[in-house]
């Protein structure tokens, strides 16, 4: 492939965490969805805790609505997936002639498929094709970029966002685990001098939580903070 | 042709809408995309027609080729006479910073979209130059694509040429001129109307899309700069930015989307600008007027494509020709671009046209007055499904590299509204396929 | 007469500048009318540097400064040799010096003004002299005031108010001398007895370009340095720079010019 400027590049992994985060909080919501349908109204409170988000909805039908379309709230929030489709979209718009035409198109189709589901009675039956739309958008990516470095720096940003959303849900530590395998593979494609290169001091905080398969709450801050701090220009 | 291909235009505009297939306005100084509306009936030019437009199109983007290359060094035209001084060094089109200037193999409207217009009793006439950065080839570009899937038996059923080589004729026009090193194309940024049209046009061609940021300039040479620290080489920079941005070290000094010092590298001869920077001294609606007249002086041909009939109140005759018939005329401000800055005296209520003439009188270089071209309707289906006619026109693609080539497509746009003439997507026009047929 | 000539210009910024480009017009030519014998030039600090030349064949030193820094100095030191004679030799000036240019459009009460002038002026005989009546009019007209006009500010503009500084003069006299059918361009140089740098006009008659200073009323002699000619303005900036950061500081500039020898 061609060419990547510093700009390209940070689209990329941007594009990359923000197609993540769409995916794994949509799933993520859906078994808070499933929750709230019979057993713990309250529930979406977790979730919002987990992803400090204040809780400003009220009420669950509120914030099923707010959290994922900006409904009924004043000030469009930034951790919407509305909102996060917003800036998937921005990303991948400037990365037409890196992706391709047909990559953006999944984008644009899963961000309208999305937006038609808001008027839909049964939600999770709406959204579904929002949610393949993305699937097709990840295979169309891995068909275009198998091998470049695009592909590698997408892939970074995807697995990022994934670890940080897991992590801050406290998934399965053999979950956890394995997304961490799939980022070392990636890692271990970047060069030293590659602005993603992994800062080693991160790294292993990142491989030190994760060894401890679980509990995680107590190290949240610090592994959170390695993930957003893994391409940190080391100093010497 | 067999018959008019049975799609509706919603499942174009859905496809359209698929691929982002849009263009940008700003309202009320907020941007906003909108789709570009696509009529499915496409506009058909014969075989036979295409080959007598597409010489008199090469004909005059060489003589415009050769016009620029005289103005930019010994000014003949102006010392035999043809073109008087006035039209050329005060337009503001003219860059005195260009003067002296022989850019790379001499060309200067690579690429040239030349509107023509087409009136009722067949005749083709030509309505305006753009020989700046002309955009417009990505919508029919993307269209056809499009409407070969949408629509596959009208293109087994019609001998329709192929229009998707454009990128093909683009790399050949860029590479033509390259310096060695890259081609890329120069976009001001994503919030430029033509946004979609530089990053497809990207994508077609291979050429890297870069914003001024991701370019440099060194000792005379133009770089782009990639994530590693490194740079390499840029050869031929494909720019979708006005002349006055291009290089705040040489031009309007306040501009955040110019390459500073890009101008330095042109000079030096170190890159190719496509079109190179002073090309508006040529596509001045003024300047129009002396076309044919450039190639008579450069080619010692007869124009095969006519001017609409035009006047230049500079002449003392064209004034009073033009004050006379103000109110069957279509006065034009030779500054305005875009269908600004056009009037159409019938429009006038007696008061205004006294201050028209006024303003023409004050300032005769300032307008050139046209006949107004009863140019054809084109049907398009309106949202019912039914047949409506609308006006339209047609901008050509002329792609000047080794030789100079008609892409055998073009841009045909269309007025929204029954009683207007006004095409531009900037005012709500839509667009159509342009089929050459190819027997 | 030769001159020595000592010039230093130092921008800082409210907070450091990075990714600074600029353009510096500060080498003096050798015309005919000036001579330069000695000149040493520096731009501190600067990444990359090459010398160039512009489309009105100034030369231009042209540059950028990577990393952060909050003050930027540029600076000339030399001798020339100056010839009494106020003109430079031209056989055909390039056609826009004759054409309005951005700075220079004669609007409104500036081309009342050229209307009211020019039937007064001399004709015939010595051409210099109706040159020298316009500039005489600029210079009565005007009041010489700083920081009320800036470097977008038109000669249209600048005329309406009555007042500015030297390029503001210059821009109106070429606004008139171009009514009147007379090349002319803008000149930024160094003039003794000025602190900072100046702006004159320099009118084209009989195959000469002769140098005229509005703001002093007098023609360029002896004592002007000429650094670069354009049509305004906008072709002779010292410096032109775009950068990442805040905005310009200061700006301070010494100049010393002082004659040393008698010509040769």
């Amino acid at each position: 492939m061609g060419i990547i400027s510093v700009e390209h590049s940070s689209n990329l992994y941007w594009l990359g965490r923000y197609a993540e985060r769409i995916y794994t909080t949509l799933y993520t919501f859906f078994d808070y969805y499933d929750r709230i349908l019979d057993k713990d109204k309250d529930c979406y409170k977790v979730f919002l805790g987990k992803l400090h988000i204040e809780d400003k909805y009220g009420d669950h039908e509120s914030f099923i609505r707010g959290y994922l379309y900006n409904d009924g709230v004043a000030e469009p929030d930034t951790f919407s997936v509305s909102a996060a489709f917003g800036f998937a979209q921005d990303n991948a718009l400037v990365m037409r002639d890196v992706i391709g035409s047909e990559s953006l198109a999944y984008i644009i189709l899963a961000a309208d498929a999305f937006h038609y589901s808001r008027d839909a009675h049964n939600l999770r039956l709406a959204l579904m094709p929002a949610v393949d739309y993305l699937l097709a958008f990840w295979g169309s990516i891995d068909d275009k970029l198998a091998s470049g470095e695009e592909g590698t720096i997408i892939k970074c940003g995807k697995l990022i966002e994934r670890l940080d959303l897991y992590f801050r849900f406290s998934y399965d530590h053999r979950l956890i685990a394995a997304e961490h395998e799939k980022l070392c593979h990636v890692l271990r494609h970047i060069r030293k001098g590659n602005p993603y290169f992994y800062n080693t001091k991160q790294l292993s905080v990142l491989v030190e939580v994760v060894g401890m398969k679980g509990r995680y709450a107590e190290r949240l801050d610090d592994v959170l903070n390695c993930l957003g701090r893994l391409f940190e220009r080391q100093s010497a | 042709m067999d018959s008019i291909p049975p799609i509706t235009a919603h499942e174009i505009n859905r496809l359209m809408a698929r691929y982002g297939v849009k263009f940008g306005i700003y309202k009320n100084g907020e941007f906003i995309e909108q789709l570009f509306p696509f009529d499915p009936i496409p506009r058909v030019i014969t075989a036979e027609e295409f080959g007598y437009l597409a010489k008199g199109l090469v004909q005059r983007v060489t003589a415009l080729n050769c016009f620029l290359g005289d103005i930019y060094s010994e000014a003949k035209i102006i010392k035999d006479g043809v073109v008087p001084e006035e039209f050329v060094y005060i337009s503001t089109g003219y860059l005195p910073e260009c003067a002296g200037i022989a850019p790379p193999k001499g060309i200067y409207s690579h690429i040239s979209g030349i509107d023509l217009v087409q009136s009722k009793d067949g005749k083709w006439y030509i309505l305006e130059d753009n020989l700046r950065v002309p955009s417009g080839a990505s919508y029919p570009l993307i269209a056809r694509e499009l409407c070969r899937i949408a629509n596959p038996d009208a293109f087994s059923q019609n001998y329709v040429t192929d229009n998707r080589d454009y990128s093909d004729l683009l790399n050949d026009t860029m590479n033509h001129v390259n310096r060695g090193g890259l081609n890329v194309i120069l976009t001001p940024g994503r919030y430029n109307a033509a946004y979609f049209e530089h990053s497809y046009l990207a994508e077609r061609t291979g050429a890297p899309l870069v914003t001024a940021s991701q370019l440099m300039v060194d000792n005379k040479v133009v770089y782009m700069k990639d994530y590693l620290g490194g740079a390499a080489r840029v050869g031929a920079v494909y720019r979708r930015i006005s002349d006055e941005y291009l290089d705040p070290m040489t031009f309007c000094r306040d501009s955040l989307i110019g390459v500073p010092h890009i101008a330095d590298a042109y000079r030096s001869g170190n890159v190719a600008i496509i079109n190179a920077p002073g090309n508006g001294v040529a596509d001045d609606k003024g300047v129009y007027y002396f076309v044919p007249k450039m190639i008579e002086y450069y080619l010692g041909q007869t124009p095969l494509l006519e001017n609409a009939p035009t006047y230049l109140p500079y002449y003392e005759s064209d004034m009073k020709y033009t004050l006379e018939n103000i109110g069957k005329l279509v006065i034009k401000d030779v500054s305005e671009a875009g269908g600004y800055g056009v009037v159409f005296g019938s429009n006038l209520p007696p008061e205004k046209l006294v201050e028209l003439k006024e303003l023409i009188k004050r300032e005769p270089r300032r307008f050139i007055s046209q006949e107004v071209v009863d140019f054809i309707d084109l049907d398009i289906l309106d949202e019912g499904g039914g047949l409506v006619p609308r006006k339209a026109d047609l901008r050509a693609f002329v792609l000047t590299g080794e030789e100079t080539r008609v892409w055998a497509s073009g841009l045909t746009r269309f007025s929204r509204h029954a009683d207007s003439f006004i095409v531009n997507s900037s005012q709500g026009g839509g667009f159509k396929d342009t089929w050459v047929l190819s027997l | 007469m030769v001159t020595r000539f000592q010039y230093q210009t130092a921008l800082t910024f409210v907070s450091p500048a990075s990714e600074h480009r600029f353009l510096l017009k500060i080498l003096p030519p050798s015309d005919g009318r000036q001579r330069v014998i000695d000149l040493a030039w520096s731009v501190e600090p600067q990444s990359s540097l090459w010398l160039t030349h512009d489309a009105f064949g100034n030369a231009c030193v042209a540059g950028f400064a990577d990393m952060p820094h909050s003050r930027f100095t540029f600076g000339i030191s030399g001798k020339a040799d100056i010839s009494s004679e106020p003109y430079v030799l031209c056989q055909s000036p390039p056609p826009v010096f004759a054409c309005p240019s951005a700075l220079t459009r004669p609007f409104g009460a500036l081309a009342d003004f050229y209307a009211a002038l020019a039937p007064g002026a001399p004709d015939g005989g010595e051409p210099l002299r109706r040159i020298e009546h316009f500039s005489h009019a600029v210079h009565s007209r005007m009041e010489y005031k700083r920081g009320v006009t800036d470097i977008a500010t038109t000669a249209g503009e600048v005329f309406a108010m009555g007042a500015g500084v030297c390029q503001d003069y210059a821009h109106i006299l070429l606004t008139l001398l171009r009514l009147d059918k007379t090349p002319c361009r803008y000149v930024a140089g160094l003039a003794s007895g000025y602190g900072e740098t100046h702006a004159w006009v320099e009118a084209w008659t009989g195959g000469r370009f002769y140098g005229v200073d509005p703001t002093r009323d007098k023609l360029a002699d002896e004592g002007y340095i000429a650094l670069s000619r354009g049509r305004d303005f906008n072709d002779c900036s010292v410096e032109r720079g775009v950068y990442k950061g805040s905005c310009k500081g200061t700006q301070t500039i010494d100049l010393t010019m002082t004659a040393s020898e008698a010509t040769r």
